[in-house]
């Protein structure tokens, strides 16, 4: 037999009949479940006036105090973004984005420098506490050093000094930019170029503020290094910049996470994250994402059209993305790796949930470019009410990446029968020494698995949460362990009163 | 116009529809059709030639391939070497109805129909002014889609029209020979039907072929068919040509219900660019869909397939197995797109597409797509690229055969997967014989 190692695409052992009359009252109450973390904190606030030109990326630039440079790459990326137009081959319709209503800064007016948490405003503690973010147990619990990004500044930074100690550097941009601008300035926009798209180059104009995190040589960071964003004002759409360096042999885990307030206007959210990953270094990036969905009937929500790309430019290095997309009205990104040096590693395990009207158009992309490069794929969609998901991938490998190898999973659920599951896989080969594997399946949850749990004394909500957490349990598994449990708990929560 | 294509070429089929030079000498044109032509060609006029940034084009680039100054009105029928292109394309063993189009049209005294309650067959000239004909071209969408298939519908004068009749099981497989010759390069715009009527069954097998080696023929031929309820059409194209043959091919099929339809598609090396569009609609429900495709690639040659099946009714079921060897410089392009409509619950949808990529050169580019909006469906699909298995290969070479013997016996093996599915036994080792000796040795050489 030749070894096209075939991908025999397998095929859930799901029953496919109707399903039963309380499941629709189930769907029902999904569809019907409202976001839980809406609210507005009151702090005063420093906002642009709304507009986009030249003058407010000048003002920016000006108001962080940002060397000449900077500005000049800003201004490249403002001159980027006039050029281009509005992308047209996404799978919804793009809805109205008016850049000339959304005021481009914000920050708090407290500007005041925290050295522990008892210094920092007490109602923006109380916003972390509702989110369910206890700064302050966090701390003592899990070592979780905490870059807190509320709106565009950050107000509190935490386990510096220890992360000091080893010579690695987190903070925000902003800072970087001031304090370490050798190390901003040789690898922002390295990987995701000022042009690479009207969004990142948005961003580049305008970017607010992010996280910085540079990992020294042979330095294994000894905790989980994480940043929780949150959108606050209206009006102020949020560009992160994020940028992430490891230096060979280094190691670093980086959660992500955010939840938005409630809100009616849409507000479209354009962040970039950049990692690059030296010789033997491996960049581990955990994504939790429910920011606000919008209401049943799809008004609101935020619109999530992020860029986030590695490059594994050193040889044996590695980059791996772990996301759980539950919010946004509108998810858009493709979590891409350029796997350059040779030997190198990506990875990509993605759960994505859209419920009521929500759109998800995920998925990512792995540039095989390096010889002996290994890419996998495991990604997992569940469709809900009318949500629709995408799972849109490409597997690119040049002629130098010889024997490199692809697997790619990608499976789809569908619970009731107003939703939609798609799959764009892009697969190009120019290479005959590499053996690539794509598999997709699509399926609902069987009657026949909710029968098997109701005879056990479960009940029918529970028994799909369990079905649902077991069909992601392979993504969630690549969380890092309180990450773990508040994904497999927000699962439970986004399908609660609904599915489970 | 942003995306079109900007070739002489272009120019020149506006200049020739001005004229209007091509359909008003061989019939007296009605009203309704010129309208027609006149509205597809507006749209061919504001979509161009498919460019590179349309999605469904992005791998293949028909800009070298409408470089020459193709000729519209091709004439110069060598007579004599039509009858040496029908016995090489002849099937060897099997007894079949034989139909021969030369230039897309209907050649009566070179063919051997069967009896006319069985199949009538007539030009298509015979019924192009004919209303329900006009009907049927104005309300099909994908006219509106498709600049190709508008260009081919501005043009088009000739073809052929099949009808398997109702109740009627052809007897022996019917054989459509498209024969292509002329003195110059030049461009031809066929249009077919098939229809196959209630509860009827056949078996058709398509080849095309360009008599003459030294002029280039540029061919977008446009077929629909229509399976009507509980019938059963077996459809084989077997595209077996020679260099200078570019082959554009747009095949829409209409299944109602309970229908059957079997497609084999089987490409081996030869022309530079074979592009096939294979389009079904499940117009009804308990309908019964296989697609098999085969692939060979070689030189410099580019062949593109696409398949789209949208299941729109419930309880329908579809599969697709395409396979495809690449070697030299050859460029392999497969989409494959299953769309799943709100109401087609219980579809069961399967599709698979594996590449074997010989040589260093080589490329493929492979997009599975599924779209569904059902939730009770089974749906998957699965792709791989890949190369031999050095184990296999070993293993034979212990087995004291050569190294190139090997290589061709995997890769014969590999094919086996789409050929077994051939009911057909004389297509079936026809096919394979053909796959044999089109791998060159050196082509399979590592």
């Amino acid at each position: 037999m030749p070894a096209e190692r075939v991908a025999v695409a397998k095929v859930l052992p799901y029953n496919f009949t109707e399903i039963m009359d309380n499941d629709n009252n189930i769907l029902e109450q999904l569809a019907n479940s409202e976001y839980e973390y809406g609210f507005v904190t009151d702090i005063d606030m420093e906002i642009a006036p709304p507009g986009l030109n030249e003058d407010i990326v000048r003002m920016i630039s000006a108001k962080k105090n940002e060397p000449d440079w900077l500005l000049e790459w800003r201004l490249k990326g403002f001159k980027a973004f006039l050029k281009q137009e509005q992308p047209h081959w996404q799978n919804f319709k793009m809805p109205e984005i008016d850049y000339q209503k959304i005021s481009y800064y914000a920050a708090p007016k407290q500007k005041a420098k925290y050295n522990s948490l008892d210094e920092v405003d007490p109602e923006l503690l109380k916003t972390f506490e509702k989110l369910g973010i206890p700064l302050s147990e966090q701390k003592a619990l899990a070592g979780v050093a905490v870059d807190a990004v509320f709106d565009s500044i950050s107000v509190a930074t935490t386990y510096k000094e220890h992360l000091n100690k080893l010579g690695i550097i987190f903070c925000s941009i902003s800072e970087a930019v001031q304090h370490h601008p050798e190390l901003v300035q040789k690898y922002l926009g390295s990987v995701v170029p000022h042009s690479d798209n009207i969004f990142a180059s948005l961003n580049s104009a305008v970017f607010s503020d992010g996280s910085f995190v540079y990992i020294p040589k042979g330095v294994r960071c000894p905790m989980e290094l994480s940043t929780y964003f949150r959108i606050n004002t209206e009006n102020t759409g949020q560009f992160e910049r994020t940028l992430i360096i490891a230096d060979e042999g280094s190691y670093v885990s980086y959660l992500e996470g955010c939840t938005a307030p409630m809100r009616d206007e849409n507000q479209l959210h354009a962040a970039v994250v950049e990692l690059i990953a030296l010789k033997d270094a491996e960049i581990k990036y955990s994504t939790v994402q429910n920011w606000y969905p919008g209401d049943k009937e799809g008004n609101g929500g935020i619109y999530n059209f992020v860029t986030k790309r590695g490059a594994c430019r050193g040889d044996r290095s590695k980059i791996s993305w772990t996301q759980v997309e539950t919010g946004s009205a509108i998810t858009w990104k493709y979590p891409s790796v350029l796997l350059i040096g040779e030997h190198s590693v990506g990875e990509f395990y993605s759960v994505a949930v859209t419920k009521n009207k929500q759109i998800a158009d995920t998925g990512t992309k792995m540039h095989h470019i390096g010889a002996n490069t290994k890419s996998r794929i495991i990604s997992k969609g569940i469709s809900a009410g009318q949500g629709q998901n995408s799972y849109r991938g490409l597997v690119q490998v040049g002629n130098k990446a010889n024997y490199s190898r692809n697997f790619t999973q990608c499976d789809s659920l569908l619970i009731g029968d107003r939703c939609g599951a798609h799959t764009f896989p892009y697969i190009e080969s120019k290479n005959n020494t590499v053996t690539i594997e794509h598999e997709a399946t699509t399926s609902k949850i069987g009657e026949d698995q909710i029968f098997y749990l109701n005879q056990r004394g479960i009940d029918t909500e529970k028994a799909v949460a369990l079905i649902v957490n077991g069909y992601a349990k392979e993504v969630l598994n690549q969380l890092p362990m309180e990450f773990a449990v508040e994904a497999q708990k927000l699962l439970s929560l986004t399908l609660e009163g609904s599915v489970g | 116009m942003a995306t079109q294509v900007a070739t002489s070429f272009y120019n020149r089929l506006a200049d020739e529809f001005e004229t209007k030079h091509q359909f008003t000498q061989d019939t007296a044109a009605s009203d309704r059709l010129t309208q027609l032509r006149n509205n597809a060609f507006s749209i061919f006029r504001a979509k161009g030639f498919p460019s590179i940034k349309e999605e469904d084009w992005r791998f293949t680039n028909l800009v070298p391939f409408l470089d020459l100054s193709f000729d519209v009105h091709p004439a110069g029928i060598d007579t004599d070497s039509l009858q040496q292109a029908i016995n090489e394309q002849k099937i060897p063993g099997l007894d079949t109805y034989q139909l021969v189009l030369v230039n897309g049209s209907i050649r009566m005294d070179l063919s051997d129909l069967p009896t006319e309650d069985l199949v009538t067959v007539q030009p298509l000239r015979n019924i192009i002014n004919e209303s329900f004909f006009i009907d049927h071209i104005s309300n099909n969408s994908h006219v509106g889609v498709n600049a190709l298939v508008a260009l081919n519908t501005a043009f088009f004068s000739d073809g052929y029209f099949v009808e398997v009749k109702k109740n009627s099981v052809l007897d022996k497989p019917l054989l459509i020979l498209h024969l292509y010759t002329s003195d110059k390069d030049a461009f031809f715009q066929p249009r077919h039907f098939i229809v196959v009527n209630r509860n009827a069954k056949a078996e058709i097998i398509e080849r095309s072929a360009g008599i003459k080696d030294e002029t280039v023929t540029l061919t977008n031929s446009v077929l629909e068919l229509l399976i009507q309820e509980n019938a059963h059409l077996v459809h084989h194209t077997i595209q077996s040509h020679n260099n200078n043959e570019r082959w554009l091919h747009y095949n829409h099929v209409d299944q109602q219900r309970s229908s059957r339809y079997d497609n084999f598609t089987c490409t081996l090396p030869g022309a530079d660019l074979v592009r096939n569009n294979l389009e079904i609609s499940l117009n009804g429900t308990a309908t019964e869909t296989h697609l098999y495709g085969l692939y060979l690639v070689a030189d410099h040659q580019l062949t593109d397939n696409h398949t789209a099946i949208q299941h729109l009714h419930p309880s329908c079921q579809s599969n697709e197995l395409y396979k495809g060897v690449i070697m030299d410089t050859g460029k392999a392009v497969f989409n494959g797109k299953v769309f799943v409509a709100q109401d087609a619950q219980q579809t069961n949808a399967y599709q698979q597409n594996n590449n074997l990529l010989l040589s260093d050169k080589a490329q493929v580019y492979a997009k599975p797509q599924l779209e569904i909006f059902a939730d009770d469906v089974k749906c998957s699909h699965g792709c791989t690229i890949g190369q031999f298995n050095p184990e296999s290969l070993f293993y034979l070479r212990s087995r004291g055969i050569s190294e190139t013997a090997a290589r061709k016996l995997l890769v014969e093996a590999f094919a086996f997967d789409v050929t077994e599915k051939i009911d057909n036994e004389a297509v079936k080792q026809y096919v394979q014989q053909l796959i044999y000796s089109k791998l060159s040795s050196a082509s399979v050489r590592a």
